[in-house]
């Protein structure tokens, strides 16, 4: 019985010293809002502002400039989107947002994977990490953790947690050394209002030549397998904005000409989501579709890489879709904005008959 | 279930709790029940059938021959007076010769599985290469998990049943408990019936004691296997794979690494499973006795794998050395040639047995076969030339007490083992030989630490690779003389669990995202 007790009180200790060593070192990071993605103290001084979100994974995230939509279409929005975000995350942050903003329009950022994954898997832990700590009650974030992780994705959740805690006391070190690091780790990001840039000067230089174009076209397929766990949890999400008549826009974010080049099945992913978006009275905008994107965007300087754009892109993407945005919102007819479909946008493109001859 | 990961830690854990709560005469068959989930877990049913099938042949044959043996001793007890000495005799070569039909009937269907399941790809290949046939090489087997160990721990304990060093359990659920334990049944040990069934099926209580050495040892096996090994496992893979674009010094120093990693990987694993039966009072076989600080290659492997070394010494080894006719071979060579030869040979002949059959047991191909042949021909040669050396270290007065030379022997030993090691590991035999001809042949000076090792990507996982060997040398320096846990003891209780916990999260930081790719053991491929 003694061997018991002191096992009992000896595994008790142990157990404590790692919470508290875990918590020490995520601490800094997860709530102390002083990492680039711990925006719940912001978006709560901003309660009673927000009439434009966006709700998005990485693609989002790296594409929606808030501050130019302001000045375009005079709205006071904000870029909620995140890199592995999942629809959990989203979610949790539309619920969060829902009653104190005054939102007028959601826009959703679908990706051709987001709907494939399964939340409960090892691919999405990096995601929950992302989204706790953006989550603004305590209670919320553990009802979150218990929804959400599974013992088997708990390894690389805490493994993930412990990393980021360490990649913050690491960039704080570098910061020490090297003052322009300062920013990064910093909440100057937040000044752009959920919206974070890769790097100002870097960018991925995406264009082929004409035989690597021809023979990587059309080789990929997008899945249109969506998860029904994934849909369920977007048509509640329309459900609670239809609630308080918010519109909700779902929208692609332009990918790299090239990288749209792969794929043989673009037109059934649109299909497949146009037709849920008009089941749900949503809207569905595909942004590759629109058009003067080949005059306005260059794989050369505009994407970071195939799916993400560099901040020149998302600088003239943005003002491009707030136009649309804007016309939209004066009951203009914004269907001339964009091609019909993928085959229409080839034969109209100089770029595509270029490169398909 | 990985052994690696949180799961199991939380399986053993909960067996644990239920091992100590349940009453002690259901102890073992919680080992059981914990056994056979393991296995399903980890293989699934149909790779369980195979361990079954083994359980079912060995304890039959078991039993059998020791209901020969009963009935005969109690046979010619009965009949003492009555039966002539012509009789007994007759007696006991009808049963000899029954029993021995029974060994060799239940060791065929058992080493037949294996090698059908282990070799059938090497066979067929050997035999296209040899007759320029061209049979079908790509067809697909089931190789249970472990299969090599299971089969020679439970072929062991009945040739022992055979030479009637122990009774056969009549309890066919606790034949299949030694057979299947999970701790060992992956990747060893291979342990002796006897002792261990003493283990196994008596009843423990927690005792804090064993309880906290158990959790300290599985946790420095974490740290070993998930943190030193698995991060050294894909350097190791790059060297190997790109050999021939670096230089000669590059390729030595991955080489070194895989010595590292492989024994990070195994005794990794042996440390949590001899720490796990640690708390739970049960003793299993040790494995290793810090092999790289050994003299010589036959040294080496006294201390590294010591279960399989003691196996193939009990039933190859002996039966060869000590057969008539190797006896009878030593004894014409004493007369003919001297003591010398007649002595040696004869262990000789024994040797060249052991090592092609250890280098099989390894691996099927021929790159196994060399590395059993390459350690074989160096302790084969070091018996010849043993009086050589004893004259030239008399000529040249060196003393082997003193620190230098034991430091000399212990760096050539490493060596060695470490260019043997390699051999099968790079790819196919050739491939070895072409890693070795790169070190021995390329000379090119690296300009800069990235030039030295450019499989090298991450400075932390360098610098954590660095204080982690580091850590294991001092922990095995400190064994010579001292018990490490004697010294661990001195530390404060607090401050030991603050220690482990800090030692946790270093696992949990880097030795899981190793683990995710790279996450298998390589003696569970064995």
């Amino acid at each position: 019985m003694r061997s018991f007790k002191k096992a009992i009180i000896s595994v008790l200790l142990f157990v404590a010293f790692i919470f508290a060593f875990s918590i020490a070192i995520y601490e800094p990071y997860a709530h102390s809002e002083l990492y680039v993605f711990c925006d719940s103290n912001l978006r709560k001084s901003m309660s009673g502002k927000i009439d434009f979100l966006i709700l998005g994974s990485s693609p989002g995230y790296r594409a929606f400039i808030p501050q130019i939509y302001d000045d375009i279409i005079q709205t006071y929005s904000y870029n909620a989107s995140g890199a592995y975000m999942p629809w959990t995350g989203r979610i949790a942050l539309l619920k969060e947002e829902i009653d104190r903003q005054p939102l007028k329009s959601v826009v959703i950022e679908i990706s051709y994977d987001s709907l494939l994954g399964n939340v409960k898997s090892p691919e999405l832990v990096e995601g929950h990490v992302y989204i706790e700590p953006r989550i603004g009650s305590f209670i919320d974030r553990v009802n979150y953790f218990f929804s959400n992780v599974t013992i088997d994705t708990f390894e690389k959740y805490y493994t993930n947690i412990l990393q980021n805690g360490g990649a913050f006391y690491l960039n704080w070190a570098r910061s020490k050394l090297d003052r322009s690091k300062l920013d990064y780790i910093h909440n100057v990001n937040y000044r752009q209002k959920g919206y974070l840039p890769y790097d100002e000067n870097v960018w991925q230089d995406l264009t082929v030549d004409k035989k690597t174009f021809l023979d990587n076209f059309g080789k990929k397929h997008i899945s249109t397998e969506f998860r029904e766990d994934n849909l369920n949890i977007l048509k509640e999400m329309i459900d609670i904005c239809h609630q308080k008549n918010i519109d909700v826009f779902f929208a692609v974010t332009p990918y790299a000409n090239s990288y749209i080049s792969w794929f043989n099945n673009n037109d059934e992913f649109d299909k497949k989501l146009s037709d849920f978006a008009n089941e749900n009275g949503c809207y569905f905008w595909d942004f590759n579709l629109m058009k003067g994107r080949f005059e306005q965007l260059s794989d050369k300087t505009d994407w970071w890489d195939g799916q993400h754009m560099s901040k020149h892109g998302a600088e003239v993407f943005s003002k491009m879709s707030a136009e649309i945005f804007r016309k939209f919102y004066r009951g203009e007819n914004v269907e001339d904005c964009f091609y019909n479909n993928y085959e229409e946008m080839m034969l109209d493109s100089p770029y595509w008959q270029y490169m398909g001859n | 279930m990985s052994i690696t990961s949180l799961r199991f830690v939380l399986f053993v854990a909960a067996l644990v709790v239920v091992y100590f709560s349940v009453p002690k005469k259901f102890q073992w068959l919680t080992l059981l029940a914990a056994s056979i989930y393991f296995y399903i877990r980890v293989c699934g049913i149909i790779e369980l059938l195979f361990v079954l099938l083994t359980a079912v042949s060995i304890y039959g044959a078991s039993v059998w021959l020791q209901r020969i043996h009963d009935t005969q001793k109690m046979v010619l007890k009965a009949n003492k007076e009555a039966l002539t000495a012509e009789e007994k005799a007759r007696i006991k070569a009808k049963n000899k010769k029954r029993r021995r039909t029974i060994l060799v009937f239940t060791l065929l269907l058992n080493f037949g599985i294996m090698c059908a399941c282990k070799y059938s790809h090497f066979a067929v290949g050997t035999i296209n290469l040899l007759f320029g046939t061209t049979m079908n090489n790509s067809f697909s087997l089931i190789v249970p998990l472990g299969l090599s160990f299971y089969t020679f721990q439970s072929t062991g304990y009945l040739i022992n049943v055979y030479w009637n060093n122990c009774r056969a359990e009549k309890n066919f659920l606790k034949v299949l408990l030694f057979i299947s334990f999970f701790p060992q049944i992956t990747q060893g040990p291979i342990s002796e019936f006897e002792p261990f069934a003493k283990e196994l099926y008596s009843e423990h209580c927690l005792d804090y004691v064993n309880f906290a050495h158990g959790t300290q040892r599985m946790i420095w096996g974490f740290l070993k296997k998930m943190v030193l090994a698995n991060t050294l496992a894909p350097m190791v893979k790059d060297v190997f794979a790109n050999y021939s674009h670096y230089t000669g010094i590059t390729v030595f120093i991955g080489a070194v690494l895989y010595s590292v990693q492989i024994y990070a990987d195994f005794s990794g694993y042996m440390d949590i499973m001899c720490g796990f039966c640690e708390i739970l009072g049960i003793k299993l076989t040790e494995n290793f006795n810090r092999p790289y600080f050994s003299k010589s290659i036959a040294e080496y492997w006294r201390r590294w794998h010591i279960s399989l070394g003691e196996w193939f010494k009990h039933y190859i080894y002996y039966p060869i050395a000590v057969s008539k006719w190797n006896r009878k071979l030593g004894k014409n060579l004493t007369e003919r040639f001297g003591k010398s030869i007649g002595a040696n040979l004869p262990a000789t002949i024994a040797l060249v047995a052991v090592w092609l059959a250890t280098g099989l047991w390894h691996g099927a191909s021929w790159a196994y076969v060399a590395w059993g042949g390459a350690n074989g021909l160096f302790i084969i040669f070091s018996m010849w030339m043993e009086p050589v050396y004893d004259r030239y270290k008399r000529k040249l007065r060196i003393n082997e007490s003193r620190w230098v030379w034991r430091a000399f022997q212990t760096v050539r030993t490493f060596t060695l083992v470490t260019f043997i090691k390699v051999l099968p590991e790079v790819g196919t035999l050739s491939d070895g030989l072409g890693l070795w001809k790169r070190i021995f042949t390329n000379f090119t000076i690296p300009n800069s630490l990235t030039d030295l090792l450019p499989f090298a990507d991450n400075v932390f996982n360098l610098l954590i690779i660095t204080i982690i060997t580091f850590a294991l040398f001092t922990v095995s320096l400190i064994q010579r003389k001292h018990s490490f846990r004697e010294e661990l003891n001195r530390i404060p209780y607090v401050l030991r669990i603050i220690i482990l916990s800090i030692i946790t999260i270093i696992i949990a930081m880097f030795g899981i995202p190793a683990t995710i790719d790279n996450g298998g053991f390589l003696y569970a491929l064995f």
